[in-house]
């Protein structure tokens, strides 16, 4: 199960594409309906499920105490019920302390900060309320947070505005050391021709890029080819783990209102899409009536043979760019066809050369479980002062049966 | 107004690395696997990924692609980091002097192990040798020599005859066989050499024995990276040697 919970509407910054409604000063999701959220998960997850709690907002920092409380709570079902509970935080980083850091270090949650990139790149959309750019606020924040968790992900939204610094907004967070990196193309946007060449030969500089890192046994995860290439590799296995709109997963508004995904939350106000509350919980009848229209083949996409790796799939996606679940948008197909080539390019190059890093990534499964282990083994060592040389012999001599056991785990 | 159109692509071209699908849990167990930290560690995943001990094939040498089945058992891990660093010179004086010091006479090249398969440096006596060619080279030279088999009633080895003359060879080839020879050069299995005489060969991957300044995107190497690769090198061929000694050969 993953749970949203927006705990607020409120932002301390403008950011010109959000799409999550109006900020509202006072829009604060209470500890009650928190709790109660957390709660109702617990009640209707089968036992031993792990669920996935998901701070979001508006700016979900703002309500810090909200979000401590939620931690507390979801530890103490833990340690009654042996639930497993993980957390993320997706935030625009610039609330981020040391404070939070070791709280967030000592409950492993997750931390997903909001960059565009390079200053040109991030100023030209993430503003505060007076219309300022706030990269020179986030920039001394983003080496604090790498420096403190190595596994926090940085989000990059990317924009016709934004987009000629792309290529070089990922090297300077590879730069940064960061190694998850999202981009997430903003679809709505006005794209046209001209920028649309532009993103080709951005993807083109990635790819290079990508190829490159992989050739020197660099780790990372960036999500634009990653999962065009996975979407390949894995095939039917992945279609079972796309999108089921609401099912498996939920978001909370501030009010206690639950919408299928984050995209329809907005600013609680659209009936049509709410599907229960924490009170009362789904509404199954509308849920099922959602997935039917989301399910149903889209004449548009008829005798097309990428459906199976396009977005077309992502209710929150169509949501947002056409205004229907159900509609794909022209914009999303043109960007799916330009960027299927690219991942596939990179995936063939790497193939070929049998590069391991490549075949670790893509073929072992165990690889999230080792990469995770090498990861923290690293920066514990790092922390120490201990070379990692100590850390590769002592991950040479784990016993096998620890590896089998993390890896039947994963 | 949007300029484009929704636009089904009802036969795009298909991406040639394969499927999950495409392998079997042991075939999958036996590509060569690395994390940057530990290969070790991914060498050990390779028998839990197949199911459990037992698991047929060993992961073994420095290069891309470099994998050797000798008794069937997996005896030693993939190599703890790159030796792309390393002139193939320099690796190759390091190898022949450390298989010397061991008491093996590498007195010749054999270029006739299998089909496809050569030794750089070859102990008649005791059936033991190295080579440096890449996996990916050697399997599609294997189905090439295999089709050119076919064609020219004898087996030849490609890397021996002038570029032109390869050229002329290829033409000869039927678009299946060419289809063939691509698969070779980009599926793992074909790597996978059994000697049936119980010869033993050590195969370094070419690729990664290159000094980095070929590499167009790479800054070259460090005094102290080269120094880490040679003993990297140093280490994985002692331990094919122990394994060898081990044996009783």
């Amino acid at each position: 199960m993953h749970l949203t919970l927006h705990l607020t509407h409120a932002c301390n910054l403008r950011c010109t594409y959000c799409y999550t409604g109006e900020k509202f000063p006072r829009g604060h999701m209470s500890e009650k309906v928190a709790i109660r959220a957390i709660d109702w998960s617990h009640e209707t997850t089968p036992p031993g499920e792990e669920i996935d709690i998901v701070f979001f907002g508006g700016e979900p920092l703002v309500r810090r105490d909200t979000l401590e409380r939620c931690v507390e709570h979801s530890q103490r079902l833990r340690a009654e019920t042996r639930r497993p509970f993980f957390f993320k935080v997706i935030t625009n980083g610039l609330l981020v302390d040391e404070a939070f850091l070791e709280f967030a270090n000592r409950h492993e949650i997750l931390i997903s900060v909001s960059c565009d990139g390079v200053r040109e790149a991030h100023d030209a959309s993430r503003c505060d309320a007076l219309g300022r750019g706030t990269w020179d606020r986030l920039e001394p924040r983003l080496r604090l947070i790498r420096r403190e968790n190595p596994y926090a992900q940085v989000t990059l939204v990317v924009t016709p505005k934004s987009v000629r610094w792309l290529a070089e907004s990922v090297e300077w967070l590879f730069g940064l050391r960061f190694r998850y990196l999202h981009l997430q193309v903003q679809h709505e946007a006005e794209w046209d021709r001209r920028s649309f060449r532009e993103l080709r030969r951005q993807y083109r500089r990635l790819a290079e890029l990508y190829v490159a890192r992989m050739r020197r046994g660099e780790k990372f995860f960036l999500n634009c080819f990653d999962s065009k290439i996975h979407s390949y590799i894995q095939g039917e296995t992945l279609a079972h783990q796309r999108c089921s709109v609401g099912r498996g997963q939920v978001s909370v508004a501030p009010s206690g209102r639950m919408y299928p995904c984050v995209s329809f939350v907005g600013a609680d106000d659209r009936e049509e899409h709410r599907v229960g509350d924490v009170w009362s919980g789904l509404d199954e009848e509308k849920l099922a009536g959602l997935a039917c229209r989301m399910q149903r083949p889209k004449p548009s996409c008829e005798g097309c043979a990428l459906t199976d790796r396009c977005s077309h799939w992502c209710a929150c996606l169509n949501m947002r760019t056409t205004g229907r679940i159900d509609r794909v948008s022209p914009v999303v197909c043109e960007h799916e066809r330009m960027l299927m080539p690219i991942a596939d390019w990179v995936g063939n190059t790497l193939w070929k050369e049998r590069n391991r890093l490549f075949l670790h990534k893509f073929y072992n499964r165990a690889y999230p479980v080792l990469s995770h282990l090498e990861e923290t083994l690293e920066h514990w060592a790092e922390q120490r002062g201990i070379s990692l040389d100590a850390v590769d012999e002592a991950i040479a001599n784990l016993p096998d049966e620890s590896v089998a056991f993390a890896t039947g785990k994963e | 107004m949007t300029p484009f159109k929704i636009q089904p692509s009802p036969s795009p071209r298909a991406p040639r690395f394969p499927v999950v699908a495409d392998f079997s849990a042991e075939e999958l167990a036996q590509l060569p696997y690395r994390s940057r930290a530990s290969r070790p560690l991914a060498a050990t995943l390779a028998t839990i990924t197949a199911g459990g001990v037992g698991a047929q094939g060993l992961a073994f040498g420095s290069g891309q692609g470099t994998r050797f089945e000798l008794m069937g058992d997996i005896v030693g891990p993939v190599g703890p980091t790159t030796v792309e660093t390393i002139a193939p010179d320099a690796a190759e004086a390091l190898i022949r002097r450390l298989f010397a010091e061991a008491g093996y006479d590498l007195v010749e090249r054999n270029t006739a192990l299998a089909p496809g398969l050569r030794a750089e440096g070859w102990d008649p006596e005791r059936g033991v040798g190295f080579n440096l060619m890449s996996g990916d080279d050697f399997s599609s030279e294997r189905a090439w020599a295999q089709c050119l088999e076919r064609h020219l009633g004898e087996w030849r080895h490609i890397e021996d005859d002038p570029r032109d003359r390869v050229a002329d060879w290829q033409q000869k080839l039927t678009p299946e066989e060419e289809t063939e020879v691509e698969q070779a050069s980009q599926r793992a299995e074909t790597q996978r050499v059994r000697l049936a005489d119980g010869s033993h060969v050590l195969c370094f991957d070419a690729n990664d024995l290159l000094v980095r300044e070929q590499w167009p995107t790479q800054d070259p190497p460090t005094i102290e990276e080269r120094a880490l690769a040679l003993q990297t090198l140093e280490q994985q061929v002692r331990v094919f040697i122990e394994y060898l000694q081990s044996q009783g050969i």
